[in-house]
């Protein structure tokens, strides 16, 4: 999956379980009353005013493309 | 005819016990094994009709995550447009129907839900939401009560009319809205997941329930049991499937008329700046209804019995791994009290056993799914790297079954600590030692140190500290409790809901909530108008 400013958060981290823990890193909070907050990852960083942000999307992408484990691994 | 019906008077739902040798404990044992041995198959339910999309989620077990029992169909943008049209065809005649016909099928509902299924739900839960038997049991019953009580709160609402003069009648109509309600509910409660579609649809509204990913196998079989009490097709439809891209299609409707959401604060604030960029598109001003977040305080005072708070604290901020919006999540306590409060809750903190849900004894269970986990190690990680923070038990984090965390309990000496401001929704609690000379002060910092406004509780024997506590925390907290820690809010005798951060406070279990759900009209009949536009005062003298 490629990742830019347009992807949403849930499929970010349906695609990518490091996602959170690269965004935490940024002190972007993607997650909240246990549930992912809705919005693009543009929208996201904008709202949370993210220094940084264009690193975050470049790490995002580097570890997600490396690891990028599905966290759903459909097979019916 | 004569319609004028009386709903039965309700009564909170009895807790069962599930102690050893009971019956509920062996039949709870043996549903979990039925669940444990099959993977089911989880369609969309449109209009009444089994939808299968072939995208599909899987559902597992939080506390033993590799454990798959069930695989869900996702909605697109497809079966998101049926799901409207499905609920637009069903809204002629729902609406129209009599009210205690509609009101009827939510109280079938609660009698199968505390018998027929009881069992079986009750393990359902435990398993999807990893759950210990008492959490699961308490929210089985918490949806019992939603339905028997809103009941009853839907005809208190039918039967509050105007005043009618001499000459004149009238009368209000509690018409349902011109639309359709969407109900987004959160992970945590099946008790929240079943009540956010009904308490519309029990007041003539249809619905779209999109059920949290997480727990789409519980919120399905309550599906299935509203199916079962006679719901008619379309009157809510079933989707499970990625939030904000159903959201989106959602609020692009004109005939969207409602939310119903449980969730983060986040998310309601954009599901509320996205409703109003398509304000012009709708055909009647949406409802937004919603509880979110909570960063929930017990505040202790020097006069407060030690036992008493240390069990609140231990209750109030672990049962459920702290995954409740209620959650004691931090906690003021006075310098002269926590040395031997400390101890106590350090020495019963060893006696809670953690592991999965199918045995018995286990107090604490895993948290939810991988990005909570995540995240609230990552809030750990930020307490154990504070020069301004301590560590005095827990901590730990293991991933590598399930998604377990220990109790954790953090000291700050900063009052304005990342930890006891933010929510974290785990189980971690931080307390703040002020000295007891300091108590109005610290009711202030209290007050002013988290944006929220959910639950709260205040302990102490001293009648003036209470009542001190009580003003000036009066809009800290929309459930505030005395000598009782801040969960377990019960329908029908402490309707919950917050305001400030957490939500619009329309007290979910109560009138309120459904008042949300109705569009009055006043009809006024005159029973012999006049047939002449002059007034007296008009007459010359």
């Amino acid at each position: 999956m490629e990742i830019n400013w347009d992807t949403s958060i849930e499929d970010l981290v349906a695609n990518c379980e490091e996602a959170i823990k690269i965004c935490l890193k940024y002190g972007l909070s993607c997650i909240a009353c246990g549930e992912l907050v809705w919005g693009t990852l543009g929208e996201i960083t904008e709202e949370q005013n993210i220094k940084n942000k264009n690193d975050l999307l470049k790490e995002l992408k580097e570890t997600c493309a490396k690891g990028g484990k599905k966290l759903f691994k459909l097979d019916i | 005819m004569g319609r004028l019906f009386e709903v039965p008077v309700p009564k909170n739902e009895p807790i069962l016990s599930f102690a050893p040798r009971t019956r509920e404990r062996s039949e709870v044992a043996k549903e979990i094994e039925n669940i444990e041995a099959k993977v089911i198959e989880i369609p969309l339910i449109i209009g009444g009709k089994e939808i299968k999309t072939g995208d599909l989620g899987e559902c597992t077990l939080p506390h033993n995550h590799s454990k798959v029992i069930g695989k869900y169909h996702k909605a697109g943008e497809k079966e998101v447009d049926m799901a409207i049209e499905a609920a637009r065809s069903a809204w002629k005649k729902w609406q129209a129907i009599p009210w205690e016909q509609r009101i009827s099928i939510f109280l079938k509902a609660a009698e199968l839900l505390s018998g027929k299924y009881r069992y079986f739900m009750d393990a359902a839960v435990m398993l999807a939401h990893s759950k210990n038997t008492f959490q699961a049991e308490i929210d089985i019953a918490e949806l019992i009560d939603f339905w028997r009580f809103n009941a009853r709160y839907a005809w208190e609402i039918y039967t509050r009319q105007p005043n009618s003069p001499t000459g004149y009648w009238n009368r209000l109509e509690y018409r349902p809205l011109e639309g359709f309600i969407f109900a987004a509910p959160p992970f945590n409660f099946i008790s929240i997941g079943g009540n956010l579609p009904t308490a519309p649809a029990m007041m003539g509204n249809v619905a779209l329930w999109k059920p949290a990913s997480v727990v789409v196998y519980s919120n399905y079989y309550i599906m299935r049991i509203l199916m079962e009490a006679g719901l008619p097709d379309g009157v809510i439809n079933f989707i499970p499937g990625n939030s904000s891209a159903i959201g989106k299609k959602v609020f692009e409707s004109p005939y969207f008329a409602g939310v119903h959401f449980t969730g983060s604060t986040r998310t309601f604030q954009y599901m509320w700046k996205t409703i109003g960029q398509n304000i012009s598109k709708y055909r009647t001003y949406p409802r937004i209804v919603g509880e979110t977040g909570g960063k929930d305080f017990i505040f202790v005072h020097a006069s407060a019995n030690v036992r008493q708070v240390a069990t609140a604290l231990l209750r109030g901020a672990y049962e459920y791994q702290g995954q409740k919006c209620s959650a004691a999540s931090r906690a003021y306590i006075p310098e002269s009290m926590w040395p031997t409060l400390k101890d106590i809750m350090t020495e019963e903190v060893k006696t809670m056993k953690m592991g999965g849900p199918e045995v018995f004894s286990n107090f604490i269970t895993a948290v939810i799914d991988k990005p909570s986990f995540d995240k609230i190690c990552s809030y750990i990680q930020i307490a154990k790297d504070s020069s301004d923070a301590e560590l005095i038990f827990g901590g730990e984090c293991n991933d590598s079954e399930g998604y377990f965390i220990t109790p954790t309990l953090i000291r700050t000496t900063n009052p304005k600590h990342k930890l006891i401001q933010e929510e974290i929704f785990g189980p971690v609690l931080t307390v703040y030692v002020y000295p007891d000379n300091e108590y109005v002060k610290t009711l202030a910092l209290c007050d002013e140190t988290s944006p929220y406004g959910l639950t709260g509780s205040v302990f102490a024997t001293d009648r003036y500290a209470v009542e001190l506590a009580e003003r000036t925390l009066r809009h800290a907290a929309g459930n505030f409790y005395i000598n009782d820690k801040p969960t377990g809010a019960v329908v029908g005798q402490q309707p919950f809901g917050g305001s400030r951060a957490s939500g619009t406070n329309d007290k979910a279990g109560s009138m309120l909530n459904l008042l949300r759900w109705v569009s009055a009209r006043s009809i006024k009949e005159t029973f012999v108008p006049p047939e002449d536009y002059r007034y007296p005062f008009l007459k010359e003298d």
